[in-house]
């Protein structure tokens, strides 16, 4: 725009002439140019990046953003010193973390699973993929992320934004939240998984502008790329160990009885029995996560 | 004039009507729930849809202008599908009970049975009201009025009767609250109906689409 009116641009804005003529050279035949992503998740560097279309995800997630990420447990930052390389912690309270899926496009994107990775991220590779440029959110997640917890999160930010004045996404998306949310908490009926399904179909199809046009694709990519998690939710099971209706914290023999885990549990689920095997009262347990957090060992497992 | 095609049968409008109206030209009956002739259109029901075969868009018709050379579909599998998942979803959110032993279907206790549009497009698609059954509209308030009677729960909100309650040049009229799954059509400020509609109340109920407002019996 500028560039057409070389008359009235100020100097402060030749840079920008510039910048769009070397940037206009990059990407791809059908994307041309950069795109910025909000890089966020699970993943060793986050923050803005600016990367040229046709760019694979693997290359974003493992080169720009390091991988990802590895975290360590409250208990191991306080133990150990780490000195060695920053990028490759190996204390004894770390644990390593596989690379799941990308939830790319924002609240209405898609799931990409680490499978498609190297799919570039072009307009028409991602639309082929069930997810879209969208605002740009490029959210990591790895095998602690259960994938109908992330449709449900998504969908509830949606359904939110949603106006009311077309049936579809008014009642449409409202419905599918409401299956998402019995999925969850282990109270998903047989045709739930169809029903959702064909619905996301109905919403996609006759919704009046794109948020509804575009709210079902967190739904769809993920019931397309890890339906077997949903059929888990329905048997009751959530493999990835977050829906907290759906799981128990049990504690294995590798437990040295260190109490960690019982001082810092809120609700005193955990005995304190210093140098014996701690036992959690799974009624008073409220699935929050700390002591597992907090287990130097390891020794806490979701099941 | 323009010309448009509709499930390949040729029709000629004139210029500025809807696809709507040149498909009832064709007697094509389409379920348009939120459309009144007198009202601009509303594109709340989305039980209208029609796809445009040359961008491959849906679209809602009464919003859609016939334009010389259109080539659409009306009558097809997958549109069809689409408008009985918008009738299904309002029925899911509608005061009407639902029983499968009733010979009626959906089953309404309605006074406005026999003129709900909403009724007879569902029995028409063999739309199931409870296939997406779930939580419903909150309603809180009651209302009175002595021409006409007011039941939010079976309102699906397609906004005709706030553009008729405007143009008949009510000073409070009708508005919507609120939004997403809980907007409502109600009364300003928390007014009377009585002071909302006080002229245009029965033309409001006669083009209501379903039985949320209708005439009070003598």
């Amino acid at each position: 725009m500028w560039c057409e009116e070389p008359e009235r641009s100020s100097a402060a804005r030749k840079p920008l002439c510039w910048r769009r003529s070397k940037v206009a050279a990059l990407g791809t035949e059908t994307s041309r140019g950069t795109k910025v992503f909000a890089l966020a998740g699970k993943i060793r560097r986050g923050g803005l990046i600016e990367v040229p279309m046709g760019i694979t995800i693997r290359e974003i997630v493992e080169d720009i953003g390091g991988g990802v990420k590895t975290d360590q447990s409250p208990a191991g930052s306080r133990c150990h010193t780490v000195t060695d390389n920053l990028n490759h912690m190996v204390s004894a309270g770390s644990r390593y973390h596989t690379f799941k899926a990308v939830q790319i496009g924002g609240p209405s994107g898609g799931c990409v699973p680490a499978e498609l990775a190297d799919t570039p991220v072009d307009y028409e590779a991602l639309t082929a993929v069930g997810a879209m440029m969208g605002s740009g959110g490029l959210v990591v997640l790895d095998e602690t992320d259960c994938m109908v917890d992330i449709a449900r999160y998504f969908l509830t930010f949606t359904q939110s934004q949603s106006c009311g004045q077309c049936a579809p996404c008014r009642i449409g998306t409202r419905r599918m939240l409401e299956i998402l949310e019995r999925l969850c908490t282990g109270e998903g009926r047989d045709d739930d998984l169809d029903t959702l399904e064909h619905l996301a179909h109905m919403v996609q199809g006759g919704s009046l502008c794109g948020l509804g046009k575009t709210a079902p694709n967190p739904v769809l990519t993920t019931l397309r790329y890890f339906r077997e998690e949903y059929e888990a939710h329905l048997a009751g099971r959530c493999p990835a160990g977050k829906c907290q209706k759906l799981i128990t914290y049990s504690v294995t023999d590798t437990c040295t009885g260190c109490t960690l885990c019982a001082q810092h549990c809120p609700v005193g689920a955990i005995a304190l029995r210093p140098y014996e095997k701690h036992e959690i009262d799974t009624d008073k347990c409220t699935r929050c996560d700390v002591c597992r957090t907090w287990c130097p060992e390891d020794a806490i497992k979701i099941v | 004039m323009p010309r448009v095609v509709i499930d390949n049968q040729e029709v000629e409008v004139t210029p500025g009507s809807n696809l709507l109206a040149a498909a009832r030209k064709l007697k094509i009956d389409v379920p348009a729930l939120c459309y009144h002739p007198a009202c601009t259109p509303n594109t709340s029901c989305m039980a209208c849809l029609m796809k445009i075969k040359d961008t491959g868009r849906i679209v809602p018709s009464c919003a859609t202008l016939a334009e010389d050379g259109m080539v659409v579909e009306s009558e097809t599998d997958e549109i069809r599908q689409l408008r009985r998942a918008a009738l299904e979803l309002l029925l899911s959110d509608h005061a009407a009970p639902v029983d499968e032993k009733a010979d009626g279907y959906p089953y309404c206790d309605c006074e406005k049975r026999d003129l709900c549009r909403l009724r007879k497009y569902a029995e028409l698609y063999g739309a199931d009201p409870a296939r997406y059954r779930g939580s419903q509209r909150k309603t809180e308030r009651t209302y009175h009025h002595p021409e006409i009677t007011y039941d939010p729960r079976k309102c699906i909100l397609c906004g005709i009767c706030i553009q008729l309650a405007q143009q008949a040049g009510e000073p409070l009229g009708l508005t919507l609250i609120g939004r997403g799954f809980d907007v409502r059509v109600d009364v300003p400020l928390d007014e009377p109906l009585e002071k909302a509609l006080q002229t245009a109340a029965r033309r409001c109920a006669g083009a209501c689409p379903t039985g949320a407002l209708s005439r009070r019996r003598e």
